[in-house]
């Protein structure tokens, strides 16, 4: 008696549901990533539990970024604003720029808001503070990395 | 004469290659994988100035000033002394400072003035600012730096 032969199928991986998974995520980082200009100064902000969150003003703050100074690079340039290095005087300077820039607009100077490194000194932040005064800043906002 | 016969055309089967398109859809994913980085929450910590609260809050002159010190125990800054009002503070500095700033009763005219060597490291500050605001301080102000 002749047998028939069985046909044999040959086994395929069904790729499609990995392919939709692998979509949803390149889709998901496509969307939720930025390109980030590299700074010309990392900083790591003090960690704190009790500070607020970021105001949404519709003014915003001037951000004054104020690195390590024993990295040797910043050492003389603490301050850096919107990616340009100062050292005390010229922050002084940017911060008599940024007065009569609003004052010709007949508005008041907006909060400085510091984002001092962890390991930057208190004498910087004062420093920072003082020549903020003097062009008529009062509110400061220090800001930090929230932990719960 | 032969007889036609029609010769069924066999259907191509189209099939498309997906092996490319999944190399680089997984050179992508993988790129944003090892790029992408997440960020920290930031948060703000709301002070004035020394000598210019005349915005939102009287001058500290008209308030009753508690003062903070703090001060560096060791040349690298790695541990700091924190001092109320001239007083060392004990134990865990900063959850005793915390409970000292609690235990104030009349807190509408309390303004905490936060001051230090100019060596003392950001990080410390920050911890004092933590229980100043867990203690619910009103006000928080720098202290002017010494000349």
């Amino acid at each position: 008696m002749r047998l028939r032969r069985m046909q044999r199928e040959d086994p395929e991986v069904n790729m499609v549901p990995m392919i939709d998974c692998v979509f949803q995520l390149m889709i998901f980082f496509l969307i939720a990533t930025q390109v980030k200009k590299p700074d010309p100064a990392v900083v790591v902000l003090p960690i704190s539990r009790q500070a607020e969150p970021l105001e949404t003003d519709t003014r915003p703050p001037i951000v004054v970024n104020i690195v390590n100074p024993t990295v040797s690079k910043t050492s003389r340039c603490p301050y850096v604003v919107m990616g340009e290095m100062f050292d005390l005087e010229g922050f002084r300077k940017f911060l008599q720029e940024r007065q009569l820039f609003y004052k010709q607009k007949g508005r008041d100077v907006p909060v400085l808001r510091i984002r001092a490194d962890r390991d930057s000194q208190l004498k910087e932040i004062q420093e920072a503070l003082i020549a903020a005064r003097d062009v008529g800043i009062w509110q400061v906002r220090l800001t930090t990395r929230k932990v719960q | 004469m032969k007889p036609m016969i029609r010769k069924r055309k066999e259907g191509l089967v189209g099939k498309i290659q997906m092996a490319p398109m999944i190399d680089v859809v997984f050179q992508l994913l993988i790129f944003f994988l090892v790029a992408s980085e997440v960020r920290p929450t930031e948060a703000d910590f709301k002070t004035n100035i020394p000598g210019g609260i005349r915005q939102r809050t009287p001058k500290v002159e008209a308030k009753e000033a508690y003062r903070v010190y703090l001060r560096n125990l060791d040349p690298e800054g790695k541990a700091v002394e924190v001092s109320l009002n001239n007083e060392v503070l004990p134990g865990d500095a900063f959850k005793e400072l915390e409970k000292r700033l609690r235990s104030v009763q009349e807190k509408q005219n309390m303004v905490l003035v936060i001051d230090g060597a100019p060596t003392v490291r950001v990080r410390f500050i920050a911890n004092a600012l933590d229980s100043a605001v867990a203690a619910e301080v009103p006000a928080i102000a720098f202290a002017k730096p010494r000349t």
